[in-house]
C-alpha cells in the first residue's frame, strides 16, 4: 500500500517536471505570438498574458518593408527540390553500392566515409570560390543540385537496403528481362521508402533552416531565403524600431512550421525514431 | 561447345549488369567531384596562398598556416566554441537521458509519449535565425519580456544583463542550443530504448534486478552506439556552431568576443575582411581538429566496446 | 506501381520547375543586355541609410526610371558586397561606401571610373568630398551629397527644464569636455533624464583629432582614453539609458519617453504606474537630423543641435557605380543627380529638414534656413561652421574594426568583467591578430 502511494507522488512530481518541460518548449512562441499583437511601447513597458490590439498596425509595417511569404515560398522551392533530388539519387546510390560489383565501388564508398567527417565550412571559401567561377551565384543550383551527392544519406540507405531487400527478390524480374532500371523502380524503391521517408525529413528540415551558405550565395532581395531574410531584420529600419513588428516578422516565419507540425508530428517522429534504430 | 558459349554469355550478361551499378552511382560521382571534392582541394590550395577574392594570389607556402597556430583570436573563438558546445552536450544528452530513463521505466508506465516526445521536438523545427531573434529579443536587458516576467515572478529584483556579460552570453547559447535540440536526441535515444529486446528486461526482473540495476546493466550498454552517433555528430555540429552565436550578437561575437565562435571567426576573416587564404588556412586548422577528435571518439569507445 | 508514378510525376515535375526557373533567370539576363542602349527598366541601389529612398523617388519623378533602393546593415553591408561583387555580379548598379569602406572597395575594383565627373566635382563640392571619392591612383570613383559634420542633438524641453537655457552655445558648455559631460550628466540624473541613450555615443570623440592608425602605428590617445574612462564612470552610474543605438528602444525614445525596468504590467495601468525616462541628447552626424525627423513623431520642433568636446566627422553615404553594371551610362546618371545636381541638393535640404548638402553654391545659398524640426534653429550655419573643421585624412581604413574592438574592451570594463589595463592589453591583441602590419603599444 505504502509503496503505490510513494510511486504515485513520484508519478506525480515526474508528470510536473515533464509539463514544465513541455512549457519551457512551447512559451518562447506564446510570449512571440502574444508580443506580435502589442505596440512597440506597450512591449517595452512590460509584459502581458493577453494580446494587445497593434496587430494590424505591425502588420503594416512588415508588409510594407519585407516581402516575407516571398521568402518562404523560396525557401519551401528550395528544400522541396533538395529533398526530392537527395531522396531519389541517394537511394539510386546506396542501392547501386550495395547490389553491384564494380570496379570503383569501394573507392567511391570509402571516398564518400571521409568525406562525411568534412565539415561544410570547410568547403564553404572553395564552393563559394567555384560558384563565383561558374557565375551561378544568385541562383538555386548551388543550393540544390548538390544534394544529389549527400554522403551520409547514402550511407544510411546502403545499410537500410542491404537490411530490408533480400537479393533472392531481384532473381525473378531478371530472368523475365526487365532492365535494372526498371528493377529499381518497380522494386526496390518502393521497398526502400520507409528509409528514405526517414531520410527526407531531415533533409528537408535541414534545406529549410539553412543559413551559412544561401547567406553567401545569395544577394538578389527576390531570391533570399526566409532564413537569410529573417537574419536581416535588424537591417529594415522600420522593423527593427518596432519591436512589435520585429516580433510579428519572426511570428510570421514560424507559425506554417508549427502548423504542419501539429498535424504530421506523429509521421514525422515515428519516421524519426525508424531512422535511427536501423542505424 | 554450346555449353561454353552458354556460359560465357551468361558471365558477360552478368558483366554487363553489374555495370549498371556504375552508372547508377555516377550522378552521385559527378555532383560529388564538382560540389565536393573540388570545393575541398580548392580551399586547400587558397590556403597557401594570400588570395583576396579578388585579382592576384600569390603563393605564400606555409605563411597563412604559422599565423594561424599564432593567432590568439582564433583560439580563443576555438575556446568558446568548446565552452559554449560542452555546455550545451552536458545538457542537451542529459536531459534526453532523463527523459529516457522515466519513459522506458516499466514500473511507472508513463502516459502521454508521444505528445510529449512532438513538443519536445518542436523547437528543433524552427530555423536558426528565427530561434535567435526571437530569443534576443525576448532577452532584450531593461526592455525584453523575459525580464520583465522574472521580475514580475519576483525571481530576480534587477533586469540581468543576459546578453551583456560574457559568460552569460555563452550559457544563453548553450541553453538554446540544448533547447533546440534534446527533443532529437530524445527521440533518437527512446527509439533506441524501444528496439531493446523486452526478454533482456523480463530476465532481468526474474533474476531480481532492481529499476537502477536494470538500466545501467541493460538500457546503458545497449543504448551507448546511439548515444556515440549522438555525440559524435553534435561534436562535428558543435564545432562548426555559426548562425546563433553570429545572430545574436550581430555580427560582432560581443560581449568581449565571447560570442566569436571558430567558424563565426574564420567567416568574418574570409567574407569581411576579404583574408580568404588565410580564412581557408583556418578551415583545415579546424578540420585536423575535427578529425583528431572524431578519431579519439572512435577509438576509444571501440577498445572499450571490445574489453 | 503506384509509387513509381508518383516518384516520376514529382521527378519530372522538378525539373520541368528547375528548367523554368534557369530558363526564367537566362530570359531576365539577356532582357536587360538587349535594353543596355535604350532606357533601362530599372536601377538597383544598395545603401547604408534610407536616404537614397528619398533620392530614387524623386529620380523616377524626374526621369521615369525606376529605381530600387535596398538598405543594408553597415555591420553586413562590407560582407555583402564583397560576397556579391567578389563575383562579378550585375545584380547591382549603384553601389555605396562609406569613407572608411571605401579604400578597401577602390582596391577590390567594385567602383567604376567617374573621371568624367572630375572637374564638375572638383568645382562643385566641398574639397573633402571630392579628396574622399579618389583611390590611391588619383582616380574618380566615388561622390557623396552630404557633408557628415558631427553634432550633439539635444532635446530643448529638457534643457529649458534643467539648465533654464536651451541656447545652443550654452548647451555646448555642457559638452565641451568628458568632465563637462559627467557633471551634465549627474545634473539630468537628479532629474531622472538620462544624457544618452548609450555610453556608445561618445565614441566619436575617440578619433576626433588623431587617426586611429598613424605611420602603420596604433594610435591610442587622451581622446580615446578619455572616452574610455568616461564611458565607464557613465554606466556604472548609470547616467544613460542602457538603449544601444539602432535598438527598438532608442528609436522609441526620440519621440519621447522611456519605460525604466519594467516589470509586468497589465496593459490599463501603462498611462500610469510605470517609472520612465527621457533621453537629453544624442551625438551623431548630421544625418542624424534624419533619423529624427522619422522618428521623433509629435516631438519635431523640439531638437537642437550644439557642438561637442571637438569637432568631428562621420559617415557619409558616398555614391559609386557597379563596375559589372549592365547599365553604367544610366547609373551614372543617377550618381551625378544625386551628387552634382542644385536642383536636387535644394530639394534634398527641404526633404531631409537640412541635412547638410555636399555642394558649395547651395550650402552659400542657404546659410539662413531656419530649420522647423530643430525649433527653427540656423541649423545650416551651425554644420557649414563645423565642416570647415573636416579634417578627411582622420580616416582610415580600419577604423571599423578598430573601433568596434574599442568598444568591446569598454562594454568589459563597464560590466565589471575585466579591468581597464586587461581590456586595453585584449584591445591591442585583437587588433594586431586582426591587421598584422599595424603596430601596436607593448603587445
Amino acid at each position: 500500500m505504502g509503496v503505490t502511494i510513494k510511486n504515485k507522488t513520484i508519478k506525480g512530481f515526474i508528470y510536473i517536471f515533464l509539463i514544465l518541460l513541455a512549457i519551457l518548449c512551447v512559451v518562447p512562441f506564446f510570449l512571440m505570438i502574444i508580443n506580435s499583437t502589442r505596440s512597440g511601447n506597450e512591449i517595452m513597458t512590460g509584459f502581458s498574458f493577453f494580446p494587445g490590439g497593434s496587430l494590424a498596425e505591425n502588420w503594416k509595417v512588415v508588409s510594407e518593408n519585407l516581402d516575407i511569404f516571398r521568402g518562404m515560398l523560396n525557401s519551401l522551392f528550395i528544400a522541396v527540390c533538395s529533398t526530392i533530388l537527395c531522396s531519389y539519387f541517394s537511394a539510386l546510390t546506396a542501392y547501386g553500392l550495395a547490389f553491384y560489383k564494380f570496379r570503383g565501388a569501394k573507392l567511391i564508398f570509402g571516398v564518400m566515409l571521409v568525406f562525411m567527417m568534412v565539415p561544410a565550412q570547410l568547403s564553404l571559401l572553395g564552393f563559394y570560390d567555384l560558384c563565383n567561377n561558374l557565375k551561378i551565384t544568385n541562383t538555386y543550383i548551388p543550393l540544390i543540385v548538390p544534394s544529389i551527392a549527400t554522403p551520409a544519406v547514402v550511407f544510411f540507405l546502403r545499410q537500410y537496403v542491404l537490411s530490408v531487400l533480400p537479393k533472392a527478390v531481384l532473381e525473378a524480374p531478371r530472368i523475365d528481362g526487365a532492365s535494372e532500371i526498371k528493377i529499381f523502380h518497380k522494386i526496390v524503391l518502393p521497398i526502400m521508402a520507409p528509409g528514405i521517408a526517414t531520410m527526407a525529413i531531415g533533409t528537408f528540415i535541414g534545406s529549410w533552416n539553412s543559413y551559412l551558405i544561401p547567406l553567401v550565395l545569395l544577394s538578389k532581395q527576390e531570391l533570399l531565403t526566409l532564413p537569410v531574410m529573417i537574419g536581416s531584420l535588424q537591417s529594415v529600419t522600420d522593423i527593427a524600431s518596432n519591436a512589435g513588428a520585429t516580433y510579428l516578422a519572426v511570428a510570421i516565419s514560424v507559425i506554417p512550421i508549427l502548423i504542419v507540425f501539429a498535424f504530421c508530428s506523429k509521421y514525422i517522429i515515428s519516421s524519426i525514431s525508424a531512422g535511427s534504430v536501423k542505424e | 561447345m554450346e555449353k561454353k558459349k552458354g556460359r560465357t554469355l551468361a558471365r558477360n550478361n552478368s558483366k554487363a549488369r553489374e555495370r549498371w551499378g556504375f552508372y547508377f552511382c555516377l550522378p552521385f560521382v559527378i555532383t560529388f567531384l564538382i560540389f565536393s571534392v573540388y570545393p575541398v582541394l580548392r580551399t586547400l590550395y587558397m590556403s597557401f596562398t594570400d588570395y583576396k577574392g579578388y585579382g592576384q594570389e600569390n603563393f605564400v607556402w606555409f605563411d597563412n598556416y604559422t599565423r594561424a597556430f599564432k593567432d590568439p583570436l582564433f583560439w580563443d573563438a576555438f575556446v568558446n566554441t568548446l565552452k559554449m558546445w560542452g555546455l550545451n552536450i552536458v545538457l542537451q544528452l542529459g536531459l534526453a537521458l532523463l527523459l529516457t530513463i522515466i519513459f522506458s521505466d516499466i514500473k511507472y508506465r508513463m502516459r502521454g509519449l508521444s505528445l510529449f516526445r512532438a513538443l519536445f521536438y518542436l523547437p528543433n523545427l524552427i530555423a536558426c535565425t528565427s530561434v535567435a531573434f526571437l530569443f534576443k529579443t525576448l532577452l532584450d536587458w531593461k526592455f525584453g519580456s523575459f525580464n520583465q516576467i522574472l521580475m514580475q515572478l519576483g525571481i530576480i529584483s534587477e533586469p540581468v544583463n543576459w546578453l551583456g556579460y560574457a559568460n552569460t552570453a555563452q550559457i544563453v547559447v548553450a541553453v538554446i542550443g540544448a533547447w533546440m535540440w534534446f527533443g532529437n536526441s530524445f527521440i533518437m535515444l527512446m527509439a533506441g530504448v524501444q528496439g531493446i529486446n523486452r526478454e533482456y528486461y523480463e530476465a532481468a526482473a526474474i533474476d531480481g534486478a532492481g529499476r537502477w540495476k536494470t538500466f545501467f546493466s541493460i538500457t546503458m550498454p545497449l543504448l551507448k552506439p546511439i548515444m556515440i552517433y549522438v555525440a559524435i555528430t553534435s561534436l562535428i555540429g558543435g564545432l562548426q556552431l555559426f548562425d546563433i552565436p553570429y545572430l545574436m550578437s550581430g555580427g560582432k561575437g560581443d560581449p568581449s568576443r565571447s560570442l566569436f565562435t571558430a567558424v563565426f571567426y574564420l567567416f568574418n576573416m574570409g567574407f569581411k575582411n576579404r583574408q580568404m587564404g588565410y580564412a581557408a588556412a583556418l578551415a583545415f586548422v579546424l578540420f585536423v581538429i575535427i578529425a583528431i577528435c572524431s578519431a579519439v571518439v572512435f577509438k576509444l569507445t571501440n577498445r572499450k566496446e571490445k574489453k | 506501381m503506384k509509387l513509381k508514378r508518383i516518384f516520376t510525376a514529382i521527378l519530372a515535375g522538378t525539373m520541368a520547375l528547375s528548367m523554368a526557373a534557369c530558363g526564367g533567370n537566362t530570359d531576365s539576363t539577356t532582357g536587360s543586355a538587349d535594353g543596355e542602349a535604350a532606357k533601362p527598366e530599372k536601377l538597383v541601389v544598395w545603401t547604408l541609410a534610407e536616404d537614397l529612398k528619398d533620392f530614387a523617388a524623386h529620380y523616377t519623378e524626374k526621369t521615369g526610371i525606376d529605381v530600387e533602393v535596398n538598405v543594408i546593415a553597415p555591420a553586413d553591408y562590407p560582407t555583402k558586397l564583397n560576397t556579391s561583387l567578389g563575383s562579378q555580379s550585375d545584380e547591382v548598379d549603384i553601389i555605396v561606401g562609406e569613407p572608411q569602406m571605401l579604400p578597401d572597395f577602390f582596391d577590390a575594383g567594385y567602383f567604376a571610373d567617374l573621371s568624367e565627373f572630375d572637374s564638375a566635382a572638383q568645382e562643385k563640392l566641398v574639397p573633402y568630398i571630392y579628396e574622399a571619392g579618389k583611390d590611391s591612383n588619383g582616380t574618380l570613383r566615388a561622390l557623396s551629397y552630404q557633408v557628415t559634420a558631427g553634432s550633439v542633438i539635444y532635446r530643448l524641453d529638457l534643457a529649458e527644464e534643467v539648465f533654464g537655457t536651451s541656447d545652443p552655445e550654452e548647451i555646448g558648455k555642457l559638452f565641451s569636455s568628458y568632465d563637462a559631460i559627467l557633471d551634465t550628466a549627474a545634473k539630468l540624473k537628479e532629474k531622472g533624464y538620462c544624457i544618452f541613450g548609450d555610453t556608445g555615443a561618445l565614441r566619436w570623440f575617440a578619433n576626433a583629432n588623431t587617426p586611429w592608425v598613424k605611420d602603420g602605428k596604433l594610435q591610442v590617445t587622451e581622446d580615446s582614453l578619455g572616452y574610455f574612462d568616461t564611458a565607464v564612470e557613465l554606466y556604472q552610474k548609470e547616467y544613460v539609458a542602457f538603449a544601444p543605438e539602432w535598438s527598438a528602444a532608442w528609436y522609441a525614445s526620440m519621440a519621447g519617453e522611456l519605460p525604466v525596468n519594467a516589470g509586468w504590467t497589465a496593459l490599463e495601468d501603462i498611462e500610469e504606474g510605470t517609472p520612465t525616462t527621457q533621453i537629453f541628447s544624442y551625438i551623431m552626424p548630421s544625418w542624424g537630423a534624419v533619423t529624427i525627423r522619422d522618428n521623433a513623431q509629435d516631438n519635431i520642433g523640439n531638437f537642437g543641435v550644439c557642438e561637442g568636446i571637438s569637432s568631428f566627422f562621420g559617415g557619409g553615404t558616398f555614391i559609386g557605380v557597379n563596375e559589372y553594371s549592365k547599365n553604367k551610362e544610366a547609373a551614372k546618371d543617377f550618381v551625378e543627380f544625386c551628387t552634382l545636381n542644385e536642383e536636387t541638393s535644394e530639394w534634398w535640404i527641404d526633404e531631409s529638414n537640412g541635412d547638410i548638402v555636399s555642394m558649395k553654391s547651395v550650402l552659400e545659398a542657404n546659410k539662413d534656413y531656419e530649420n522647423p524640426a530643430f525649433g527653427n534653429q540656423k541649423t545650416y550655419e551651425f554644420f557649414m561652421k563645423q565642416a570647415e573643421n573636416i579634417d578627411y585624412s582622420l580616416i582610415t581604413r580600419y577604423d571599423t574594426e578598430i573601433g568596434n574592438a574599442f568598444g568591446t574592451a569598454i562594454v568589459a570594463v563597464q560590466n565589471g568583467e575585466k579591468d581597464k589595463e586587461t581590456a586595453l592589453k585584449e584591445f591591442y591583441t585583437t587588433v594586431k591578430a586582426t591587421y598584422p602590419e599595424i603596430e601596436v603599444p607593448e603587445a
